[in-house]
């Protein structure tokens, strides 16, 4: 690396960097730059031999006191006031590029939620082994829909299987949510106030894969129509939220769960017309390890990332999260936020603790729940969407990520995917927050923007219509295998992916 | 003088006409006038045998003495004979006939010129030719006087007669004769003499002898009595024989006294010599001329209160430079102009001009003209200090926070739900906010999941009547939307796997708990004992609609516009506008039975009605007011005026002390019913009528919506302290469905907790806004 020292303006730049992965030798730290070098400058020289030395070019991108470097270095020096001749603290990512429209799945009714099983997905990690299929093509994609079906989908888009019908055994109300609880088994929760449990077995002994989905327990117990589920596979548990403020833990083991409470069976013909229904798919019925109200209204929740005891609760009407206790079923605090809560996702990895909350004031709020009691801890808000954020996934874990390169994607734990009603899924990076970008007075905290945005196939390039009308997604998932998959108002699950 | 005069008189009395000649110098105007005046007299004496002053002052025409002549003769004609006859008529009777009177139809007036010619102002000479010089007053010719011939104006020439002048009068054509006044007048103004008739200002003092001697001769002058203050003869003897006094001799020591008085003043200096008038004057002049300075003394003063200060003038500028830069000359364009205005209207009163040395500056042409304006403001200029008005028009606007500081507030559309064909007329949140219930105009009542907008049931409730309101009963215990199609209410609990059995069974039991009521009601009957209709019946919709979850009907006599529960959902009104009578019902769901309690509405067609949130009060809006009454002594507890032409809906604040009110003439009016029957605030914000206005049940908000398509969100504090007005804030203007028909917005309600609303469209959709 020729140092730049005869040109005229040169700027005295220093790199760091948190990325294991991409370490830079402690004399190649400090260099001097022209200051008309931009961020595809920068990432050559850092990929050039002294430096890196990477095989293959691996896209970075900079941060500069957190804000990403975009345009020449010498216009950030000029635009922040800073002088030429400081020494400029450089922090280089992999740069987060943007996956491309793969497939996408035709559904007869809207789709509200998506899951997918693949050998890198939670599913997978649970329940180590029982997952066989290690090749391209094995990932199984898990939609529900507000048809009241799930369907499960091969990467190629063929629908393998679905559940009954709603007289048949099946969701007699749209699906709110669908969950991988293990390779072979499948939770869901729907309007109708019910979680299923199904059984999901594969049959691929005719060389056509053709699935089928078998409902193996009905938790009963919810007096309002779920809104929720997040489960841990591992420990057969499940946390439900529904529009009354409850949260409901369940066990999927037929065995432990409690018996169903008494329900007040309705005199009503469609009480009666339900029992047959009932009595026709002889289903077991299990009641809820707990159900308390924690919330006043509308509620949603998930799991800690870490630690299955712990869960968090959001509520749209109250503007609270809570920090749940779920062996006692407790509220142990509670941050009130200043809007209501629509989605909650509990960020592992580096951000670990932290706590993502979709509002409907078309915000991401990232909040620690360690410090609780009634202090507010905002880490970030994410601003950029302009409707509701319905979903929330994490950059997943990769395995592969030590080996440079391959997921292609370049996110790492600090990397954000947001869903929203209108209709377009964006892309945070979450070490992005620069004090400059330093937010009204609603907004507490560092405020970042969206990296990149995804939009729905059929509008990409095109002005989004007004409030998200027939393109608002529902669901998110974000899987090594599979890339970005996500379902909503336009009756299709898109897949968006990296090349590998 | 006087004497002179005398003198005179006394001679031309005496003596001669002749000596008037020599005094006068006009032989033959003085000739004319001494005998003239002489020949009138002795004909004045002849006719009336005494002298008359007054006499003189008739005319002294020839013809008029004539004329006068005869009438006197008839005059004394007449004193002695009767002026009538006596004769006997037809019947014998004594009969008078007067005499024909004459009538002259000359003028009485002896002022009045007699014979005038009427011709005007031409010359005489045009009548030349004819024998007549014109015409009289009467229209009859004026001879020409016969012209003398040579001969007789020789005679005239020789002779000549009284008063004559030798002119020809040109009114008569005749010889123009002065009358003995005349004559006198003339005299008197070449004598330069007062000319007042018969006053003589220099009277002749005379011994009465010789005043008695002459009197025949000067009596044209009007004497006057002399006062003889002295006397005029010297005495030749002394009065008293007395010797003379011996005080004439010696000298007066009284004259001593004063002289000496004088002398010592003189010696004590007391009174100067005499000075030479010359040196006087010199001095006098010097003294005038002696200048000094009158402002001398003064000292300086703190100016009037009222005192302004003339302006100072401005500094001269660039242009006022004898070499100025050449974008301060006027172009060629502008010099004309500046020539061509006047000079009032010029803007600068010079015209910048380019010298290249200083010494070719001339003089300025316009300097003494310059300073003497500028003297003139200084000196005469009023100046009045006027206040202007320093008002920073912000100041005047009401002190509002501002919108942002208000959040949360509805900003933006989040969601559109399509599915209605037609109009969607009513929405409304179920209790719990997680469903929005929509009915519209093609018969249908639909349920929207909040969360995501999906249609999660629907009842086709009519084939041809509209659902035009939907509203759910406002306990969370229940389930129970009621909707009103056409003249029915139908009661729904919509059949739905979320609703939990608890929910419905609760829901169904509240709606049928009634029908034991009604059975052990008993019928209403007429006074002739026939049954009369109830004013609400109570049914089963039919199985169809009932196994879709629509479980009551409640008929009307008319059509329903308006429904709104009670907050204990025990009761709810309806409002017929055509009902008349039965315009107003209010239906209890626990036994089935409607009742019109208020029976006689004044003010026109019932146009929305409402219970209060948490009083025993219930609110009817006419067409124009608002009357709430008092529902447990069943009487007319208030009446509000909100001033505007046609209310179509109204709402109650949830404190239940305030009430805004919708009008189709655009306004929205703001009640304080603690206050006044007038409204606290009216607001204009649309330009379409005002369909509806909520309020929120919890948070200090609440919108309208409006034909025109928008709905405005206002901020409304309301605090429980009488003291302290309602804030009233308009945050945002949501645009966003199309108007269609002339219509936009039909109805809106708030989430039951968050500051999220949802607007029925005349374009098929709902909104939801937040």
């Amino acid at each position: 690396m020729a140092s730049t020292n005869s040109s005229e303006s040169s700027v005295r730049i220093f790199f760091s960097t948190n990325d294991p992965t991409l370490p830079l030798p402690a004399e190649c730290s400090q260099i001097n730059v022209p200051s008309d070098i931009g961020r595809y400058g920068l990432s050559r020289i850092l990929n050039s031999s002294p430096m890196l030395n990477t095989t293959s070019p691996v896209p970075l991108d900079f941060l500069i006191n957190g804000d990403f470097l975009r345009g020449s270095l010498s216009e950030y020096l000029s635009a922040n006031g800073l002088s030429p001749e400081t020494t400029v603290e450089v922090v280089y990512v992999r740069a987060l590029v943007p996956p491309k429209f793969d497939k996408s799945f035709e559904h007869p009714d809207w789709v509200s939620s998506v899951d997918v099983l693949s050998a890198t997905s939670p599913a997978a990690a649970w329940w180590p082994g029982k997952f066989s299929g290690g090749q391209e093509g094995d990932e199984r994609v898990l939609s529900s829909s507000f048809d009241s079906l799930l369907r499960i989908w091969t990467p190629q888009g063929e629908c393998i299987a679905a559940t009954p019908a709603p007289d048949e055994g099946g969701h007699r109300m749209p699906v709110k949510s669908a969950k991988f609880l293990s390779p072979s088994r499948i939770a869901s929760a729907g309007m109708d106030r019910t979680v299923r449990i199904w059984k999901y077995s594969e049959d691929n002994t005719s060389g056509i894969v053709a699935g089928s989905l078998k409902p193996a327990l009905v938790l009963k117990g919810h007096m309002h129509p779920l809104t929720t589920l997040d489960v841990r596979g591992n420990k057969s548990r499940l946390l439900t939220a529904d529009s009354g403020g409850s949260i409901g833990i369940w066990t999927s083991s037929k065995e432990s769960a409690p018996a169903a409470p008494e329900e007040v069976s309705s005199s009503s013909s469609i009480a009666k017309r339900r029992k047959i229904t009932t009595t026709a798919v002889n289903t077991a019925i299990r009641g809820p390890l707990s159900l308390n109200s924690h919330h006043s209204g509308s509620a949603v929740a998930c799991f800690d990332s870490s630690d299955a005891s712990v869960g968090y609760s959001g509520g749209f009407n109250d503007h609270l999260i809570r920090t749940l206790d779920l062996t006692t079923s407790t509220s142990v605090s509670s941050i009130p936020l200043t809007a209501p809560v629509t989605s909650l996702f509990s960020l592992s990895g580096s951000m670990a603790p932290v706590v993502a909350a979709g509002t409907a004031s078309r915000r991401v709020i990232l909040v620690d729940p360690r410090e609780g009691g009634s202090s507010r801890t905002s880490v970030l808000t994410l601003k950029g969407h302009s409707n509701w954020v319905s979903g929330l996934a994490q950059c997943p874990p990769s395995s592969s990520a030590s080996s440079e390169g391959s997921s292609g994607n370049g996110g790492s734990d600090y990397t954000l995917a947001s869903a929203s009603y209108d209709g377009s899924i964006m892309v945070w990076d979450l070490r992005a927050g620069g004090a400059q970008n330093a937010a009204s007075n609603e907004d507490a905290g560092p405020v970042a923007k969206p990296v990149y945005v995804i939009d729905r196939e059929a509008y990409r390039g095109k002005k989004r219509p007004l409030a998200g009308e027939g393109i608002k997604v529902f669901g998110l998932t974000w899987d090594e295998k599979c890339g970005i998959v996500s379902g909503g108002e336009d009756m299709k699950v898109q897949v968006d992916r990296w090349e590998v | 003088m006087p004497s002179y005069v005398v003198n005179k008189k006394r001679k031309a009395s005496e003596e001669d006409a002749v000596a008037f000649d020599d005094e006068f110098q006009n032989g033959a105007l003085e000739a004319v006038l001494s005998d003239g005046s002489d020949d009138e007299e002795d004909s004045d004496f002849e006719d009336f045998g005494s002298p008359s002053i007054s006499s003189l002052d008739e005319a002294p025409d020839k013809g008029n003495d004539e004329e006068e002549g005869k009438y006197l003769a008839a005059e004394t004609d007449d004193e002695d004979q009767p002026n009538f006859r006596v004769e006997t008529d037809a019947n014998g009777g004594v009969r008078y006939v007067y005499d024909e009177i004459d009538p002259v139809y000359d003028s009485d007036d002896p002022d009045a010129k007699e014979a005038t010619n009427t011709i005007g102002d031409i010359p005489l000479s045009f009548y030349d030719s004819y024998p007549h010089i014109g015409y009289d007053i009467n229209g009859k010719k004026i001879m020409r006087p016969a012209a003398g011939e040579a001969l007789d104006a020789l005679l005239d020439s020789i002779e000549v007669p009284k008063g004559w002048t030798g002119l020809t009068d040109p009114e008569t054509g005749k010889p123009l004769n002065l009358s003995q006044e005349e004559l006198q007048l003339l005299r008197k103004l070449q004598t330069n003499e007062f000319l007042g008739n018969g006053v003589d200002e220099y009277p002749v003092s005379l011994p009465a002898k010789s005043l008695v001697a002459t009197g025949a001769n000067t009596d044209i002058v009007i004497t006057q009595d002399t006062v003889e203050w002295f006397t005029s003869v010297e005495e030749k003897m002394p009065l008293s024989a007395a010797p003379e006094p011996k005080r004439r001799f010696i000298p007066s020591k009284h004259e001593q006294k004063r002289v000496m008085k004088l002398v010592k003043a003189i010696r004590e200096g007391r009174i100067l010599p005499y000075k030479p008038p010359q040196e006087k004057e010199k001095e006098e002049a010097e003294k005038e001329e002696k200048y000094f300075d009158i402002w001398a003394d003064e000292q300086p003063r703190d100016p009037h209160v009222m005192h302004i200060p003339a302006p100072k003038l401005p500094p001269p500028g660039y242009d006022q430079s004898y070499n100025p830069p050449p974008e301060y000359l006027p172009t060629k364009k502008e010099k004309e102009a500046w020539e061509k205005a006047e000079p009032e209207d010029r803007e600068k009163e010079y015209l910048p001009q380019t010298f290249n040395a200083l010494r070719k500056v001339p003089a300025y042409g316009t300097l003494v003209k310059e300073r003497f304006e500028r003297c003139l403001d200084l000196y005469l200029a009023p100046r009045i200090r006027r206040n202007r008005l320093n008002i920073d028009p912000e100041s005047l606007l009401p002190k509002l926070p501002k919108p942002e500081d208000l959040r949360p507030f509805p900003t933006l559309c989040q969601k559109i739900m399509r599915g209605h064909e037609g109009r969607v007329r009513s929405v409304a949140f179920d209790p719990t906010g997680n469903y929005i219930a929509s009915g519209g105009e093609d018969g249908t009542i639909r349920l929207w999941d909040k969360d995501s907008g999906h249609e999660l049931w629907r009842a086709k409730v009519s084939s041809e009547d509209r659902v035009q309101v939907v509203r759910w009963r406002p306990t969370a215990d229940t389930f129970i939307l009621a909707a009103v199609v056409g003249e029915d209410v139908v009661l729904a609990v919509p059949q739905i796997d979320s609703l939990s059995g608890e929910v419905e069974n609760t829901s169904r039991e509240v709606l049928d708990n009634g029908f034991g009521y009604a059975k052990n009601a008993t019928q209403l009957t007429t006074a002739s004992g026939a049954r009369k209709d109830p004013p609400g019946k109570w049914e089963r919709p039919g199985s169809k609609l009932e196994s879709q979850g629509v479980l009551l009907k409640v008929t009307v006599r008319s059509e329903i516009k308006v429904l709104n529960w009670h907050r204990r959902g025990d009761y709810f009104c309806t409002v017929s506008p055509a009902g008349q009578r039965s315009a107003i019902a209010i239906h209890n769901l626990s036994k089935h039975i409607t009742n019109n309690p208020i029976k006689k509405l004044r003010g026109g067609i019932p146009q929305h009605a409402s219970f209060h949130p948490t009083r025993p009060l219930f609110f009817i809006a006419m067409q124009r007011s608002i009357r709430s009454y008092d529902l447990s002594e069943l009487k007319l507890d208030k009446t509000l005026r909100p001033g505007t032409r046609w209310i179509s809906s109204f709402d109650l604040h949830p404190g239940g002390e305030n009430l805004a009110v919708a009008s189709h003439d655009r306004r929205l009016v703001w009640h304080d019913l603690e206050k006044s029957a007038d409204p606290y605030k009216t607001m204009r914000f649309h330009s379409q009528s005002v369909r509806t206005v909520k309020f929120h049940k919890s948070k200090p908000l609440f919108a309208d919506a409006s034909d025109d398509g928008t709905m405005v969100v206002f901020h409304a504090k309301v605090v429980s302290d009488l003291s302290e007005d309602a804030m009233i804030v308009p945050v945002k203007t949501l645009k966003g469905h199309q108007v269609i028909d002339r219509l936009g917005v039909l109805d809106i309600d708030w989430h039951p907790t968050e500051a999220h609303f949802i607007s029925a469209g005349a374009d098929g959709t709902i909104r939801y806004w937040g």
